[in-house]
C-alpha cells in the first residue's frame, strides 16, 4: 500500500508540473478559434470531425458534442473542416483576435467522395495517440447483411479484429479475451446492463436512433473506466434541427419509426425513435405447437431533445426505455429491460474551456416467473444507478489538450426477491438491497510534442465503497457461515481504491505510417454472475464486498499503422498482452439465483490473454470493406479449479477471421457479403461415463479441454434504392444469412441413444441455416 | 410539415426458421477407469446394496466392469456396524433397513485405497393425496392426464424431495428423468408437485413415489439433473455431481425415505 501511494504522489506531481509548464507557455501572440462543426442537413454536431490548419500543419478534432477549440499564433490561415462522408469546407481566415466559428458541412454523395479522398480526416488513424479503437456509425454499416435484416451495431463490431462473438447469432461479445461483463456499454453515458433482446439474438440498440459508436479495446483514455476489457460508447442521434423528418422500416422481425424535428429552428430539436418486434411469429421453440398462448416480443423507445440556451450553454435530455416480454401461458414468464435517462449541460466558460455536466439514471431489472405447485412464483432482481459526472476539456493550444473531471455513481442492487402475495404456497423472500458508491477523479493530457511524436497519458483514481444497511457474512472452507455483522444505514462496510494509469505513445514516421505503444490499467468494482453457456437476462450483478475483491487488469499493446493510396487503404497490426487479477468463477454446482450465500459459491483467480490483430480496410471506391484476423489465447487459473492449472477460457479462440465486402453495382443496387470463421469455443465435454442408481452419468476430467467444431458462415445482401422522389427516399434490403447452410453447432448435448440406452451419443443443435429476409426502409 | 403518408405493409413473407438436431462424431480423450460407489440407505428395502464398478470411455457401450474384493462396512451413530458381503461380483449387501434420524457412515477399502461417506436418514414426509388433471395444451404432448402429488411440508426443517411417477409395470425400468425439489421458499406449506414429464391415459395404474432425501443426496441429484438439461442453454461449466464420498471416486452414498401411493386414471 505504501509503495502504491508513493507512486501515486509522483504521478500526480508530474501531471501538475506538466500543467504548470503548458499554462506558462501561453504567449500573448496567440489567438483562439472555437465553435461547433455540424451537419448542414440535420444541424447535428459531428463527432470527431477534423479542423486542420494548412500553414501550420496542425489541427484538432471536435469532441462528443461537435465542439472544437484551437489556439494558434495570430495570422492569416486556411482552415479546413472535414468529416468522413461529408464535403470538406475550406475557409481563409484572418485571425487577429479570439474568434467563434460554427461550421456546417454537407453530406457528400458517393461520386463526390472519390474526389475528396485526400482529406486530413482520413489519416486520423495514423496521427492520433489512440489505439485499440474502433469508430463506427450506422451509416457506414447499413449495407452489411444481418440476420433477419435487423441492423445491429453490436453484431457489426463482432466482425472486427479483437472482438469475438458469443454464441451463434447473439449480441454478447468478448474483447481481447475479456468476459462479456467486462465491457461497459454506455448509451448517452448511461450504462446498459443487459444489451440484449430476445435471449440475446438482437441488441437493444435501434440503429435508427444511433449516431455514433466508439469501442475502446482496453486502452481507453482516463475519462472512461469501470470495466476491464472495453468501453463501448454509443451516442444517440440529436434530432434534425433544420426540418421535420420521418424515417422507418418494415422488417420480418420488427418495424421501426423515427420522427425528428426542430423545437426552434437551429436552436433545439428532438427525436423519438421506436421499434416493436412481432417476434411472436419467431419460432425458436420447434416443439411448441400452441403459439397462441405464447407472448414473445420486445420494444424500444429512444428519445432525445436538445436546446441551445445561448452560445455558451446547451442542454440535452435523452432517454431509453426497452422491454422484452416472454410468456408461455401460465407456465413461464420472463420480462426484462433497461430504462435510462441522461441530462447533460454543455457550458463553454471561454473559448478554450468546455464543461459537460451530466446526471444519469440507469435501471435494469427482470422478473422471472414459473409455475410451481399450481401457483406462479415471481422472482425479481435488478440494478439501478444514479450517476453524476463533471468533465472539463481545456484546449490550451494545438499541442496541448487537458481533460479532467470526476464522476460518482450510487449503485443499488436488488439481488432477488420472491413476491408471494395472494399465494399460500410460497413464502415471500426478500434478500435485501445492497448499496455502494463508485467514484473516480481523472486527468489526461494529450500532447502533440512534434510532427513525429505525440503522447496521451493520464491517471484515473477510482474508489469503491459498499455501504449499509446490509448484513455481511463470513464463510469457512466448507462454505458455511461462521460470522455475521450487521451494518446500519450509511455505515461503511468495505472500501477499495485503485490507481489506473493510462498512456499511449505515437511515433509518426510520415503521413502514412506510425507506431503506437500503450499501457493501461483498469479496475472493475461490479461483477456479473452467470453460470450458463448463454448470456441470460437472469444473470445477476453483484458489487465488490468483503468477500469479493475488485477485478483489475493491466494491458500493454503495440501497433503499426499504415495507410496506402491516399488513405484508400487503412491497415494495422496490433499485438496485446493482458493480465487479469481477481477473476471470478464458480464452484461446481453453484446456485446463483436467489442465493443469500452466493459469495460462498465463488472462486477467485487470475487470467491472461494475448494476441495479434491484423486489419485491412478499403475505405473508398466502388468496393469497400475490410479483412480482420485475430490470433489469440485466453486463459484462466483458479486455485480451486484443478489446483490452479491454466485452462482456456470459454471464449478462447485461436483463429478468428472476418471478411466484409460492399460493392456499389450502380446508382440503384448495392451488393454485400461477409464471411466469418473462428475456432470453436473451449468447452468441457465428458470423457467417460458410469452408472449410478440406474442413471448414466458422464465423467468430466478437465475444464474447457475440448473444442466446439470450427464455426464459419457466409452472409449475402443486396440493397435496392429507387430514385428519390421529391423528399421521399426508400430502399429495399435483401439478405441471406448463412448462405451455404453450414450446420454450425449452437450446442452439443451428450445423451443416451433412445433405442439403445447402453449407447451414448453427441447431438448437435444447429440454428439458422439459410435465413432469407427482406426489409423496407423509408425516409422523408 | 409533410402529411404522414400511408404505407402498405408487406408482411407476406414469413421467416423460415430452420433449427436442426443431428448426431455427430466427436473425438473425446480416453479416461483412466475410475472407481464408482453406488448405494443408498432407504426404508423401503431391508437390504442395503452397495455396488462398485468402474467408469468406461464415453462412447463405449455402457457395460461397467464390477469391482470385486472390497471390504465394506456401514456403521450408525448408535454404535452398530454392518459388514457387507459380496453377493455377486462387485455387489455388496447386508440386512440394514434405514431408520429416520440415524447417521450412517460408509467405509470402503478396495485396491489399496479407503473411501468414506456420511449421511443422515431424513424424516419421512407422506403423500397427502394424488389428483389428476387433463394435460394442458402448451406441453409437448396432449390428450391425456397429468398426475399431481400433494403433500404438507413440515415447518421449520429443511426438506428435500424427489418425485417419481410411473406406470406400475415400468417401476423397475431405468430412469431417464430426475426431478428434485427443495422447500426453500415453501417451507411449512401445502404443496403440489406436478409431474409433467409424461401423461397417462384412462385405466392406467400409476405409482407415485415421493422420496424425502438427505441433503447430500439432494445435492448429488440436483447437480446430476443439471447435466441432463440439454438444448439451447446448458451449464457453462458442466462438472461431476457433488458427492459426499471422500477421495478420488465417483458416485454417492445416499439416504432417503419413500412414501408411495397408487392411482388408477379414470375419465
Amino acid at each position: 500500500m505504501k509503495n502504491n501511494s508513493k507512486t501515486r504522489n509522483k504521478i500526480a506531481l508530474t501531471l501538475l508540473m506538466v500543467f504548470v509548464t503548458v499554462s506558462s507557455v501561453l504567449a500573448d501572440e496567440t489567438v483562439t478559434i472555437s465553435g461547433y462543426v455540424r451537419s448542414a442537413e440535420t444541424g447535428e454536431g459531428l463527432i470527431g470531425s477534423t479542423i486542420y490548419v494548412e500553414e501550420l500543419k496542425t489541427g484538432t478534432a471536435t469532441n462528443a458534442y461537435g465542439f472544437y477549440s484551437l489556439t494558434i499564433p495570430k495570422g492569416n490561415y486556411t482552415i479546413r473542416y472535414s468529416y468522413i462522408g461529408y464535403r470538406h469546407n475550406q475557409l481563409p481566415l484572418s485571425l487577429t483576435r479570439n474568434n467563434s466559428k460554427d461550421v456546417e458541412l454537407l453530406p457528400s454523395s458517393a461520386e463526390v467522395e472519390e474526389i475528396i479522398v485526400r482529406n486530413e480526416a482520413e489519416d486520423k488513424n495514423i496521427r492520433t495517440a489512440e489505439m485499440g479503437v474502433i469508430k463506427l456509425s450506422p451509416r457506414e454499416t447499413r449495407m452489411i447483411p444481418v440476420i433477419l435484416g435487423e441492423q445491429d451495431i453490436l453484431k457489426t463490431i463482432q466482425l472486427l479484429p479483437g472482438v469475438s462473438s458469443g454464441t451463434e447469432g447473439t449480441t454478447g461479445f468478448y474483447v481481447r479475451g475479456g468476459g462479456v461483463d467486462q465491457n461497459l456499454i454506455i448509451l448517452d453515458e448511461a450504462p446498459i446492463y443487459s444489451a440484449s433482446h430476445l435471449m440475446g439474438f438482437f441488441s437493444v440498440f435501434n440503429s435508427d436512433a444511433i449516431k455514433d459508436m466508439k469501442l475502446y479495446k482496453g486502452n481507453a483514455p482516463a475519462v472512461y473506466g469501470g470495466r476491464l476489457s472495453s468501453i463501448l460508447d454509443i451516442q444517440m442521434n440529436e434530432g434534425n434541427a433544420k426540418k421535420f423528418s420521418a424515417s422507418g422500416g418494415l422488417g420480418l422481425l420488427a418495424s421501426r419509426l423515427t420522427i425528428e424535428s426542430p423545437i426552434v429552428k437551429d436552436k433545439g430539436s428532438f427525436i423519438i425513435s421506436g421499434r416493436r418486434s412481432y417476434a411472436d411469429m419467431f419460432l425458436i421453440f420447434p416443439n411448441d405447437k400452441s403459439q397462441k398462448e405464447t407472448d414473445l416480443y420486445f420494444y424500444d423507445l429512444n428519445a432525445k431533445a436538445n436546446y441551445k440556451i445561448n452560445d455558451n450553454n446547451r442542454i440535452y435530455l435523452s432517454g431509453y426505455w426497452g422491454r422484452d416480454v416472454f410468456n408461455i401461458d401460465d407456465l413461464f414468464a420472463l420480462k426484462w429491460g433497461n430504462k435510462t435517462a441522461t441530462f447533460r449541460w454543455n457550458h463553454i466558460f471561454n473559448n478554450q474551456l468546455f464543461l459537460n455536466s451530466s446526471l444519469i439514471y440507469s435501471n435494469y431489472d427482470y422478473g422471472f416467473g414459473y409455475n410451481f405447485s399450481d401457483n406462479m412464483i415471481y422472482i425479481n432482481s435488478g440494478i439501478r444507478d444514479i450517476n453524476w459526472k463533471e468533465d472539463l476539456q481545456y484546449y490550451i493550444n494545438a499541442k496541448h489538450t487537458l481533460k479532467f473531471g470526476f464522476n460518482t455513481i450510487y449503485h443499488t442492487y436488488s439481488p432477488g426477491e420472491i413476491n408471494a402475495e395472494n399465494n399460500d404456497v410460497f413464502n415471500s423472500v426478500f434478500m435485501g438491497e445492497k448499496q455502494s458508491f463508485e467514484g473516480a477523479v481523472y486527468l489526461s493530457h494529450n500532447w502533440n510534442i512534434s510532427d513525429h511524436f505525440s503522447v496521451n497519458y493520464g491517471l484515473r483514481y477510482s474508489g469503491f465503497m459498499a455501504v449499509g444497511p446490509d448484513t455481511v457474512y463470513t464463510y469457512n472452507e466448507q462454505d458455511e457461515r461462521v460470522d455475521s455483522e450487521v451494518f446500519a444505514n450509511g455505515d461503511v462496510i468495505q472500501k477499495y481504491k485503485e490507481i489506473e494509469p493510462r498512456i499511449t505513445f505515437n511515433v509518426i514516421f510520415n503521413r502514412n505510417s506510425s507506431l503506437k505503444l500503450s499501457y493501461a490499467r483498469n479496475a472493475q468494482y461490479i461483477h456479473l454472475l452467470s453460470n450458463s453457456s448463454a448470456s441470460l437476462p437472469t444473470d445477476v450483478w453483484i458489487p465488490s464486498s468483503r468477500n469479493v475483491k475488485p477485478q483489475v487488469a493491466d494491458q500493454i499493446a503495440a501497433g503499426y499503422f499504415r495507410n496506402f493510396k491516399n488513405n484508400m487503404f487503412e491497415t494495422s497490426v496490433e499485438v496485446y498482452h493482458k493480465d487479469l487479477y481477481n477473476q471470478i468463477d464458480y464452484q461446481n454446482g453453484a446456485e446463483i439465483l436467489l442465493n443469500q450465500d452466493v459469495e460462498s459459491q465463488l472462486v477467485f483467480g487470475k487470467g491472461r490473454a494475448y494476441g495479434l490483430e491484423l486489419y485491412v480496410k478499403k475505405r473508398t471506391g466502388k468496393l469497400t470493406g475490410w479483412f480482420g484476423y485475430t490470433l489469440s489465447r485466453t486463459e484462466r487459473s483458479m486455485d480451486e479449479i484443478e489446483n490452479g492449472r491454466w485452462f482456456p477460457a470459454r471464449q478462447d479462440r485461436t483463429h478468428d477471421i472476418s471478411v466484409v465486402g460492399m460493392y456499389q453495382l450502380n446508382q440503384k443496387w448495392n451488393l454485400s457479403a461477409n464471411w466469418v470463421f473462428n475456432t470453436g469455443n473451449a468447452v468441457t465435454f465428458p470423457n467417460g461415463k458410469y452408472s449410478v442408481n440406474k442413471f448414466t452419468v458422464p465423467v468430466y476430467t478437465s475444464r474447457n479441454a475440448s473444442r466446439m467444431p470450427d464455426y464459419h458462415r457466409l452472409d449475402l445482401g443486396a440493397t435496392y434504392m429507387p430514385k428519390k422522389k421529391k423528399r421521399f427516399e426508400s430502399s429495399w434490403s435483401f439478405s441471406l444469412y448463412n448462405a451455404y447452410g453450414r450446420k454450425n453447432a449452437f450446442s452439443i448435448t451428450f445423451q443416451e441413444n433412445e433405442n439403445n440406452p447402453t449407447q451414448t451419443e453427441a447431438e448437435r443443435l444447429a440454428l439458422f441455416q439459410m435465413i432469407p429476409s427482406v426489409t423496407y426502409n423509408f425516409k422523408f | 410539415m409533410n402529411t404522414i403518408k400511408t404505407f402498405t405493409l408487406l408482411l407476406g413473407i414469413v421467416a423460415l426458421f430452420t433449427s436442426c438436431r443431428d448426431i455427430i462424431d466427436i473425438e473425446l480423450d480416453s479416461v483412466e477407469p475410475k472407481l464408482v460407489i453406488d448405494g443408498a440407505v432407504t426404508d423401503i428395502n431391508d437390504t442395503l446394496v452397495i455396488q462398485l464398478t468402474k467408469s468406461v470411455d464415453y462412447f463405449e457401450p455402457g457395460i461397467y466392469p464390477p469391482v470385486p474384493g472390497a471390504v465394506i462396512a456401514v456403521s450408525d451413530n448408535l454404535g452398530n456396524t454392518h459388514q457387507l458381503n459380496e453377493t455377486s461380483s462387485g455387489v455388496y449387501t447386508d440386512y440394514l433397513p434405514g431408520t429416520e434420524g440415524n447417521k450412517y457412515t460408509l467405509s470402503v477399502e478396495v485396491e489399496g485405497e479407503k473411501y468414506t461417506a456420511e449421511v443422515e436418514m431424513p424424516y419421512k414426509v407422506l403423500i397427502d393425496s394424488i389428483s389428476v388433471e387433463p394435460t394442458p395444451d402448451y406441453l409437448e404432448f396432449s390428450g391425456g392426464y397429468l398426475v399431481n402429488c400433494h403433500l404438507h411440508d413440515p415447518f421449520g426443517v429443511e426438506n428435500f424431495y424427489r418425485l417419481k411417477v410411473s406406470l406400475v409395470n415400468d417401476l423397475e425400468e431405468p430412469d431417464d428423468v430426475l426431478v428434485v425439489y427443495d422447500d426453500a421458499y415453501v417451507n411449512g406449506n401445502q404443496i403440489t408437485l406436478r409431474w409433467d414429464e409424461e401423461q397417462f391415459f384412462p385405466q392406467d395404474t400409476v405409482v407415485v413415489e415421493l422420496q424425502t432425501l438427505a441433503e447430500s443426496t439432494y445435492e448429488y441429484y440436483r447437480t446430476l439433473s443439471a447435466l441432463f438439461e440439454s438444448g439451447m442453454i446448458g451449464s457453462a461449466n458442466p462438472a461431476n455431481p457433488i458427492t459426499n464420498l471422500s477421495g478420488d471416486v465417483l458416485g454417492y452414498f445416499g439416504a432417503y425415505t419413500v412414501s408411495r401411493d397408487t392411482i388408477i386414471i379414470s375419465e
